[in-house]
């Protein structure tokens, strides 16, 4: 069922078996699963069943390093961030699973084996069908993978989800109100986890809505369930019994913060139609059956055989192809200049790029008045067109302490801290991604394909280079949080063991992607998803 | 940051680039000029003088006529020298012999190619 906390009455005392922190999309799922059950239980959204600015606003907080956008890559109402996701799926790899000893702090306590069963049921939520992402799409598709050496390089698969069950909040919401055991409470914030004087065991939520109204929730068990960096934020804030907050007694709570690093690297230029048509089985999206496959979209990525990562010692990155502008358009260099201009910085080899400009004025001088009609997108797609093959990374982030998330000064409407992120990249990190577009270059030169170009920024770009200004300002997460609770046996570099509990708090569990103990390259949220339903059986189980 | 004095300098750069056209140029892909044997070897859309500048730059033990003419021999033995080159550059490929040069991964063969190119002067200049 469905309830407004503000027509509750001032200081309501909600009560439940089981509390849930959050109505996401790990929340709505566990939701789901605990419909079925006989089960008290209480979720807590500090949203509507709609965007309000005042509710998101909450969201805000302070970027010191990379860019996060918190009040951006999340959206803070009924339904969570699915409310804008993009709905690719994929699994992570059995590898990301495993510790590698050239990852630090690689490896999860539980396997990809042991996940299995939960991935093929978030299949079912995600609107998709069977639960397969490799090698045995090719011919469900028509098409033929490009022959790379899978010694070297492999493809995988996404699929999509149908965009009548990817926005959680919409696809579910009629659903959440015939809960007859399950009821959610809009508007309701989590101000503070208070816990026993040991801080071992959560006795309460203190609860208030921006409207003013307070009230507590309690139960037996208690699950965060509000997205990565909230997750984080509250444990960090409820610092009433021990001023490093709740579960953080080895001061890992909001470190170990990765994103999956986005950005165009290099495109592909091919030599003829031959090459065009193999590497087309390599970008869109192509439908797959319906039978067995709801008639899914599935997108091609690429990473590295697990063989390569480990002889060259890196990361498990991906990368997509598509179609895009030109690198060399002089369109796209005049607004890439005129960007970096704007932040107040010379672009590099200003001299031979504005005499570039003046030897191709012929795209220029459609370009502008275009812009100027009808914005700068537009006017790039019309007049440079959409004719390269475009490179994107896609890369794993490997778990590092000093990428990080922390309370700030500020204090939102709530009285609560504001967020502070401090995300950041490594030398492992860097050195991965120019590894493997290496490999690429290597392979699209073997298979006769065309030859591959770095972009400018990327031929420039050094591993071992540590400041945010390496990057391409293009460069962003994903909008990925992962890790920033995280999953581990050892209390001493994690925050959650193998089930999910806090460690040194027996009652109080997580879900969602915080937990991630390594990042992979794979979107987050099907895994996430996994995670939760794996959750609830072990409550179940546990009584 | 950007100011009025860093602006001039650049705009004098401009000047000058005009004249010099810098060490290495932002340009367009060009097209391989038809008929010629050795520019129908290499691949598509880099400008093959330009390559060729960078890679003697790179590999100064590589920058003249005569070092580079015996390690191109190899790339053209047999009856089909086509065939030869093109096996050539396929197997650095797959060896990872690769250069990158102003962006481009070329194999090592290709790139020694258009060094070769760029020395005898044979009108490739963009």
């Amino acid at each position: 069922m469905l309830h407004d906390f503000n027509d509750l009455g001032d200081g309501a005392a909600l009560n439940a078996d089981i509390c849930i922190v959050g109505a996401g999309a790990a929340g709505i799922a566990m939701g789901r699963e605990l419909a079925k059950t006989s089960l008290r239980v209480c979720i807590l959204e500090s949203g509507g069943l709609n965007y309000e600015q005042q509710t998101q606003e909450l969201y805000q907080g302070v970027d010191e390093k990379l860019p996060v956008q918190p009040d951006i890559s999340r959206l803070r109402f009924f339904g969570g961030t699915t409310n804008h996701w993009e709905g690719q799926c994929t699994p992570l790899t059995p590898l990301d699973f495993q510790s590698r000893p050239w990852v630090e702090d690689s490896g999860w306590p539980i396997s990809y084996q042991g996940l299995l069963p939960y991935y093929q049921k978030a299949q079912e939520i995600c609107g998709l069908g069977e639960f397969e992402y490799g090698q045995a799409l090719w011919p469900l598709l028509g098409e033929s993978p490009p022959g790379f050496d899978r010694e070297k390089l492999e493809t995988f698969f996404l699929q999509l989800s149908p965009p009548g069950s990817r926005l959680f909040g919409q696809a579910r919401r009629e659903e959440a109100r015939a809960w007859p055991n399950v009821d959610v409470y809009l508007h309701a914030n989590v101000v503070n986890v208070m816990t026993s004087p040991g801080n071992d065991h959560v006795t309460q939520l203190d609860l208030a809505s921006l409207s003013g109204k307070r009230g507590t929730a309690t139960a037996k068990t208690y699950i965060l369930a509000a997205g990565a960096i909230a997750n984080a934020r509250i444990m960090l804030y409820s610092n009433k019994v021990h001023t490093n907050g709740v579960g953080n007694q080895y001061d890992n709570v909001g470190r170990y913060f990765m994103q999956h690093p986005h950005v165009d690297i290099a495109e592909i230029v091919t030599e003829d139609t031959r090459a065009e048509q193999a590497l087309s089985a390599i970008m869109g999206g192509k439908p797959l059956p319906e039978k067995n496959h709801n008639s899914a979209v599935a997108q091609v990525g690429i990473r590295l055989s697990p063989r390569q990562q480990e002889r060259e010692r890196v990361l498990n990155s991906s990368l997509v192809c598509r179609k895009g502008i030109p690198f060399d358009s002089p369109a796209q260099l005049l607004v890439s200049m005129a960007k970096r201009i704007k932040r107040g910085q010379v672009p590099d080899r200003l001299a031979e790029k504005l005499w570039y400009l003046l030897k191709n004025t012929g795209e220029l001088m459609e370009f502008i008045p275009l812009a100027m009609q009808e914005g700068i997108d537009p006017a790039l797609k019309k007049t440079a067109g959409s004719s390269a093959i475009l490179v994107q990374a896609r890369m794993e982030q490997s778990p590092s302490r000093e990428s990080r998330l922390l309370l700030s000064d500020e204090k939102d409407a709530l009285g609560l801290p504001r967020l502070h992120t401090q995300w950041q990249l490594n030398e492992l990190d860097r050195y991965s991604i120019k590894l493997m577009a290496s490999k690429l270059g290597a392979e699209v030169g073997r298979l006769g394909l065309g030859r591959l170009r770095f972009a400018e920024w990327f031929d420039n770009f050094d591993p071992q280079d540590n400041s945010p200004d390496n990057w391409h300002p293009s460069m962003w997460g994903g909008f990925h949080h992962m890790g920033s609770t995280r999953m581990s046996d050892n209390p001493h570099n994690g925050v959650v063991d193998r089930d999910c509990r806090v460690h040194g708090v027996d009652n109080l569990f997580i879900a969602g992607s915080s937990v991630f103990a390594t990042s992979g390259y794979a979107n987050p949220t099907l895994t996430l998803l996994a995670l939760a339903y794996r959750l609830v059986d072990h409550i179940k189980q546990a009584g | 940051m950007l100011n009025r004095r860093k602006l001039i300098i650049s705009l004098s750069a401009l000047l000058a680039g005009v004249a010099q056209r810098g060490i290495c140029q932002v340009t367009r892909s060009q097209p391989k000029q038809r008929g010629d044997f050795l520019s129908e070897l290499l691949g598509a859309g880099y400008d093959i003088d330009l390559v060729g500048r960078c890679y003697i730059r790179r590999y100064t033990d590589e920058s003249t006529i005569q070092a580079l003419g015996p390690l191109m021999q190899p790339y053209f033995t047999g009856d089909d020298m086509k065939t030869t080159f093109k096996r050539a550059s396929r197997e650095d490929f797959a060896q990872e012999n690769t250069v990158i040069l102003e962006g481009w991964v070329l194999s090592r063969s290709e790139a020694r190619c258009c060094a070769y190119l760029y020395l005898k002067g044979a009108g490739y200049a963009a």
